[in-house]
């Protein structure tokens, strides 16, 4: 009987759907930003892992160049007028999420990941963007350890790692690799496989004002406490069907010539190799036309 | 052997004498052929002018029984002009869900519904050239299949009515004899034919034949969402949808008691033609309150408005346990009295 139990767990069900994980790269451009002294006028340049925002990635029939002005997978047919079509991807993830860093200032703007503790926070709002964290009344948010107690109150937790967000210095997504780029480790789970299947994907960057396309601010938990009436935000449901709505000048994407193949006959073939692709997202959106 | 012998009478059951028959004269599935569209010009002013407008313009059907197997409907036509064409279907015949409140019992509601005249009907409108069905012979749908790079096929939906329910939710239904509503927008497609479909989502179960008004509006250029909603609301009796197209169900009856339905006072109506009579507090309430005057002589009452309305108990009231709300102390109690 035990026996037959432990047979059991040997069952191979050659599932069609597979786990890709891999590394993804992307420049050292995408994490770098010149930010302008609103009082000096100084520009300076900033390379920071939290110029990095969220970065989408799936699995398509495959990319296409003559779509948009850039790489973009194929689409079906358009149905509504200016709504691209369908891109019908077979699955994917994201390299870091949105997530609430506890006050309605914030919502949309933190992704998980980019940020070590509340001082990091602090630090690029106040020094860097300068739009300093501000909590509901309007009075700017100077101490980590407020910070801190107003999150552990807010979401009714007792220790940092019960706040997603909050990396810790070893947890961040994205270190500099040997070329001076930024690399970190993706999971795709459950992708429906097909020969030939490509990856494709895009790094939303932040606006001037740090706010991302990729996030809707009108969704997700509602914070109606007291005074209180707003959104937490949350990713946008619909990236990997319908990226190019939210691709714009400044973003990344892979460019045809990164483009992976996945050329593994089936899911069995594709676990059995247990490959690790490595994704480059090197095309900078808009560049070509600025360069013109 | 016996247990045996009764099994082996369950054989010859098939469930085929629950589902109804087709019907000659009402044909399951139908075609209704090019639909007349309404200018979006009619008066919300609440006149009788209004409401005649609305009847004008409106096509009334009966649906019978489909063939067994096989999902019934009608399908009709029009030709799109670059405007916003609201599309609205009323199936027979009203409904409200009974207030069941052990006091307080809500005045519109108390009285239970009649559920076995209700039909239910759903609408889907797109291009006529994603139409897979045969106008008349076979229902179909507006899915295509998009085969992508790779081969794999993925359906892709052309239906391009959104309903919505109830409380607004899209991609919902809002009910049995409840209006559905959606619009099109024909801008992308002027002068191509687009298809629209009833469908039969469930018959009553009192005659198996679905009663319904279709009604199809011009809102011109450039409508916005929720503008089709916009236009039935300001054209409703007291802003209830149900009174937007009347008389759906196409009788007498139902048309006398719609009214009533839309005047908000149908438990009372049904509570006060179930034992008709001064002492019935019901009545006593529409002649106190709504201003009706009821002749128990000759078996009318007329409401405010002047409409003349018959005693007999209305079809499209429920079957009422006047128990129903009692405790069971309430019962004893009443034994008792009645002993003395």
């Amino acid at each position: 009987m035990i026996l037959l139990l432990t047979l059991g767990c040997a069952l191979d069900e050659h599932l069609p759907q597979v786990d890709i994980s891999g590394t993804v790269v992307v420049p050292r451009a995408a994490a770098t930003r010149t930010y302008t002294d609103p009082l000096t006028g100084e520009a300076t340049e900033i390379v920071d892992v939290r110029n990095i925002g969220p970065v989408v990635i799936g699995a398509y029939p495959a990319i296409r160049d003559d779509l948009f002005a850039y790489p973009h997978p194929e689409m079906g047919p358009v149905i509504d007028q200016g709504i691209p079509g369908n891109a019908y991807p077979y699955g994917g993830g994201t390299v870091g999420r949105f997530d609430f860093a506890c006050f309605e200032h914030l919502a949309c703007r933190v992704s998980t990941g980019r940020f070590k503790d509340y001082d990091d926070v602090l630090d690029w709002f106040g020094n860097v963007i300068d739009d300093p964290v501000k909590d509901e009344f309007g009075f700017e948010v100077e101490s980590s350890d407020f910070y801190r107690d107003y999150c552990y109150d807010l979401f009714e937790v007792t220790a940092d790692y019960e706040i997603s967000w909050v990396s810790g210095a070893d947890g961040l997504d994205f270190v500099v690799n040997d070329d001076g780029d930024f690399e970190a480790q993706y999971n795709l789970w459950q992708v429906t496989y097909f020969e030939g299947m490509q990856l494709w994907g895009f790094v939303d960057s932040p606006s001037e004002r740090f706010n991302f396309t990729t996030c809707d601010d009108t969704r997700g938990q509602q914070n109606s406490e007291y005074v209180n009436d707003y959104f937490y935000g949350t990713g946008r449901f619909d990236l990997l069907n319908f990226p190019a709505n939210y691709i714009s000048d400044g973003d990344f994407v892979v460019g045809m010539d990164d483009v992976v193949t996945l050329s593994q006959v089936d899911a069995d073939a594709y676990r059995e190799a247990a490959e690790t692709p490595m994704i480059r997202i090197g095309f900078e959106v808009g560049a070509e036309e600025e360069a013109k | 052997m016996l247990v045996l012998l009764m099994t082996l009478t369950g054989c010859d059951r098939d469930g085929r004498e629950y589902v109804p028959e087709p019907n000659a004269k009402f044909p399951g599935i139908k075609t209704l052929g090019e639909l007349n569209v309404m200018g979006n010009d009619l008066d919300d002013d609440g006149t009788p002018d209004e409401y005649s407008s609305v009847t004008e313009g409106t096509l009334f059907d009966t649906l019978g029984p489909p063939p067994l197997g096989e999902f019934g409907g009608a399908t009709g036509t029009f030709v799109g002009n670059g405007n916003v064409i609201c599309v609205i279907v009323d199936p027979e015949a009203v409904f409200w869900n009974q207030s069941v409140a052990a006091s307080g019992t809500d005045k519109v509601t108390y009285w239970p519904e009649n559920v076995a005249d209700d039909g239910d009907a759903d609408i889907e409108v797109g291009l006529s050239a994603y139409y897979t069905g045969s106008p008349g012979v076979e229902m179909g749908s507006f899915e295509q299949v998009y085969e992508d790079s790779l081969g794999n096929e993925i359906t892709v939906e052309y239906n391009e009515c959104v309903m919505a329910d109830r409380y607004g939710f899209t991609g919902s239904h809002s009910g049995r004899s409840t209006i559905e509503f959606c619009e099109i927008d024909t801008a992308l497609h002027p002068d191509r034919e687009y298809t629209v479909v009833v469908n039969t989502w469930s018959l009553p179960l009192d005659d198996d034949l679905l009663s319904y008004g279709l009604t199809l509006v011009d809102l011109g250029p450039g409508a916005v969402n929720d503008d089709c909603a916009k236009f039935i609301d300001d054209r409703s009796f007291k802003g209830n949808r149900e009174c937007f197209i009347t008389n759906e169900a196409n009788d007498e009856e139902f048309a006398a008691f719609e009214e009533v339905f839309c005047l908000e006072v149908q438990s009372w109506w049904c509570d006060c033609t179930f034992e008709p009579g001064p002492d019935n507090d019901a009545c006593f309430k529409l002649e106190d309150k709504k201003d009706w005057t009821i002749d128990y002589g000759a078996g009318t009452a007329t409401t405010k408005e002047g409409t003349v309305l018959s005693l007999d108990h209305p079809s499209q009231c429920g079957d009422y346990d006047p128990n129903a709300f009692k405790t069971d102390e309430d019962l004893e109690q009443e034994e008792e009295e009645a002993t003395l």
